[in-house]
């Protein structure tokens, strides 16, 4: 069932547009929607809403840098205390940055420090050696291989000192040498990779000054986490209401872009829940102190109207699929309650089985128990489960056995005729409901006689095909008199068909009969599943029979394929059922694309 | 050989035409009904990562061909019904 809904519009002086608009984000009831009387200009957000936006983004943010969850149940109307808190927390947020990456920036350079004075040491060379020297350069670094430097050197000249430090795959080296033969030597440098240590940078230091500055700015990282922290803790439940009463006050500031405006007015449209409409009217008039017109308008054929489904809360389940294919239109039949009724009859006529039945059962409400986020859909499951307990008794199958002889026999050692005829018969009943319920839906979108011709004319087809059957069965009408009453009557469908559908309608006249020859996988999936069932049953008994270690197996066996034999059940069974639904009866009656209900102040 | 046996085998006997008749129903078919159902499915699934709502109609898409193989399942199945 479709709520019915009410076109509403409102008019009143603007004075009171801000307690009107508190009282409609509260009650949740008024679908907005942005097109109105033609000429009129769109109305202006309030004055707050740009500081109102700036605060939500600072606050946001701050609750994400404090990794704070933003959801809250709870707001209230924001104030400039709360906007002033807000600023406030930013700025701290920032300066804490800052002392962040200050103290990471001194922690890094610190270590930095401490590896050169820790190379300088391994080089045996005091910092303080390296200073300027008249007649000696120095040099500290790394080469790829000081033995051929050395050699190199030598050639150049014998006044030189170098200490090499192995190091992985580089040299660490310390050359001091004479400045007459810098230049050469530096060219043999870069022949070498060297790569400077800058080890004057750390001329004037001493190991334990690089350790305490390294201590000082872990501990100066330390205190900043630790206020960060705290600021956490302090903000952990204000912050979350500050960004919901920001969010809901933000909305109400943008709402009047979605309304129009005069001078003095403001005019709002939109739809309300018909039975809704005099409380909703009541409690507004009261929030603008009786200053509001109230216009009640005739829905046309033009109106997007939004749909809101309403129906018990069993067959609400349903509605699942209907969200996950595309939501009725508004004059549109809700097909909720054919799922309700069908889905499941088609699912446990196809998976069952006594036994399987009642294991799934209890599996999906143990689910159900586990993840009540998902409660609809194991709704949905627990129904079908309870559909193939009742087809289960019907085939007299308990986990594959055949425990008395079947009301419609499942089993392919036995004749499976009647089984064939009760899968079309499924498709044919199913169909023509569908039918049905696509003549009603046309009469109410187009009227009767669109509904006769382009609904009634797959009836009066199927009444020829049924009088062609009845001739060649040779029960009426036998020999060629019924066989050109049959195709008179064909061709009338057809004609009616092209009339109510266009040439489309005509196209389609043989999908109905692939529709519901589509019906025949209630039989064949059923018996590809109580196929594996019997192998699973014939292969362990077997087992069984031998004794010993292999009754383990067998166990084994049974329990395994029968998990899998499940597990494949539903899945072909669920996918099936719901493809027969949303192919075969769908196109018969059902269009969709109809828009979710979301009013105002709705999350 | 052991192939040709096979064949030869089945073709003398009237009842092994008719499996044999009933298996190339059901490997055509759902060879058919793989093939399309391989093509619409990647289709939907590059449909749905750039739009989750397609979810249902990607669906409804993808299970169309499989009619093809029901089909062939109907008639391997009357053809076998030819065996009694």
């Amino acid at each position: 069932m479709l709520k019915e809904m009410s076109k509403l519009r409102i008019i009143g002086p603007k004075s009171v547009l801000a307690p009107v608009l508190d009282r409609l984000y509260d009650m949740k009831i008024l679908h907005v929607v942005e097109k109105g009387v033609q000429g009129l200009e769109q109305g202006k957000p309030f004055a707050s809403a740009d500081q109102l936006s700036a605060a939500l983004v600072k606050a946001r943010a701050a609750a994400a840098q404090l990794g704070i969850p933003e959801a809250s149940a709870l707001s209230k109307k924001p104030n400039h205390r709360m906007l002033a808190e807000i600023d406030a927390l930013a700025e701290k947020l920032q300066i804490l940055d800052r002392r962040t990456k200050a103290a990471d920036e001194q922690a890094a350079s610190a270590s930095r420090q401490l590896e050169k004075l820790d190379a300088l040491h391994r080089l045996k060379i005091e910092p303080r050696q390296l200073r300027p020297y008249s007649s000696l350069e120095w040099f500290i670094g790394t080469v790829s291989n000081s033995a051929l430097l050395k050699e190199q050197l030598e050639k150049i000249t014998s006044r030189f000192l170098l200490h090499a430090e192995k190091d992985g795959r580089k040299d660490t080296i310390a050359l001091f040498a004479d400045r007459a033969h810098a230049m050469e030597i530096k060219a043999l440098l870069v022949k070498q990779d060297f790569a400077s240590l800058d080890a004057g940078e750390v001329a004037e230091l001493t190991l334990p000054d690089a350790k305490k500055a390294l201590t000082q700015a872990h501990a100066a990282k330390k205190s900043v986490a630790e206020e960060r922290e705290s600021l956490k803790k302090s903000y952990a439940f204000s912050l979350p209401v500050a960004i919901q009463s920001l969010h809901e006050e933000l909305a109400k500031a943008e709402a009047p872009l979605r309304f129009q405006e005069t001078e003095q007015l403001f005019l709002i449209h939109g739809f309300v829940p018909k039975a809704e409409l005099p409380s909703a009217m009541e409690a507004l008039k009261k929030a603008s102190k009786d200053r509001l017109h109230f216009e009640v308008l005739d829905i046309d054929h033009h109106d997007i109207v939004p749909v809101q489904l309403q129906n018990p809360k069993a067959v609400k389940s349903f509605e699942f699929f209907l969200n996950l294919y595309t939501l009725p239109k508004y004059r549109e039949i809700d097909p909720t309650w054919f799922l309700f009724i069908t889905f499941p009859i088609l699912y446990g006529f196809m998976l069952g089985d006594m036994g399987y039945g009642a294991v799934t059962l209890l599996l999906f409400f143990l689910l159900k128990k586990k993840m009540p986020q998902f409660s609809g859909f194991f709704n949905i499951l627990m129904f079908s489960s309870i559909a193939t307990m009742f087809f289960g008794a019907i085939f007299g199958e308990y986990f594959g056995f055949e425990l008395y002889h079947p009301l419609v026999n499942r089993n392919p050692e036995h004749d499976l005729n009647p089984l064939v005829i009760a899968a079309v018969f499924a498709g044919i009943v199913h169909i023509n409901a569908g039918l049905v319920t696509g003549f009603i839906n046309e009469m109410r979108s187009h009227g009767i006689k669109t509904a006769i011709f382009a609904k009634g004319g797959w009836f009066v087809l199927e009444a020829g095909v049924v009088v062609l059957g009845l001739s060649m069965a040779g029960i009426a009408l036998p020999g060629a008199a019924g066989k050109l009453a049959a195709m008179a009557i064909i061709l009338v469908a057809a004609v009616m068909l092209y009339k109510g559908e266009g040439i489309i309608g005509v196209v389609e006249i043989p999908a109905l009969f692939s529709n519901i020859l589509s019906y025949l996988r209630l039989m064949a999936i059923g018996l590809s599943s109580v196929g594996l069932a019997l192998v699973i049953n014939d292969l362990s008994s077997q087992l069984f029979a031998s004794g010993g270690a292999m009754i383990a197996v067998a166990i084994l066996i049974l329990a395994v394929g029968h998990v899998l034999n499940i597990a494949i059940g539903i899945m072909g069974s669920f996918l099936h059922a719901l493809r027969l639904h949303y192919v075969e009866l769908f196109s018969k009656f059902y269009k969709g694309g109809g828009i979710t209900f979301n009013p105002f102040g709705a999350k | 050989m052991a192939v040709a046996e096979t064949v030869a085998n089945l073709a003398s006997n009237s009842t092994g035409m008719i499996a044999f008749s009933a298996a190339l129903a059901i490997a055509g078919s759902a060879i058919a009904a793989a093939w399309a159902e391989k093509a619409i499915g990647s289709a939907a699934i590059g449909a749905m990562a750039e739009k989750e709502e397609l979810f249902g109609k990607g669906l409804i898409l993808t299970v169309i061909p499989e009619t093809i193989v029901i089909f062939g399942f109907a008639i391997a199945f009357f053809i076998l019904g030819l065996a009694k």
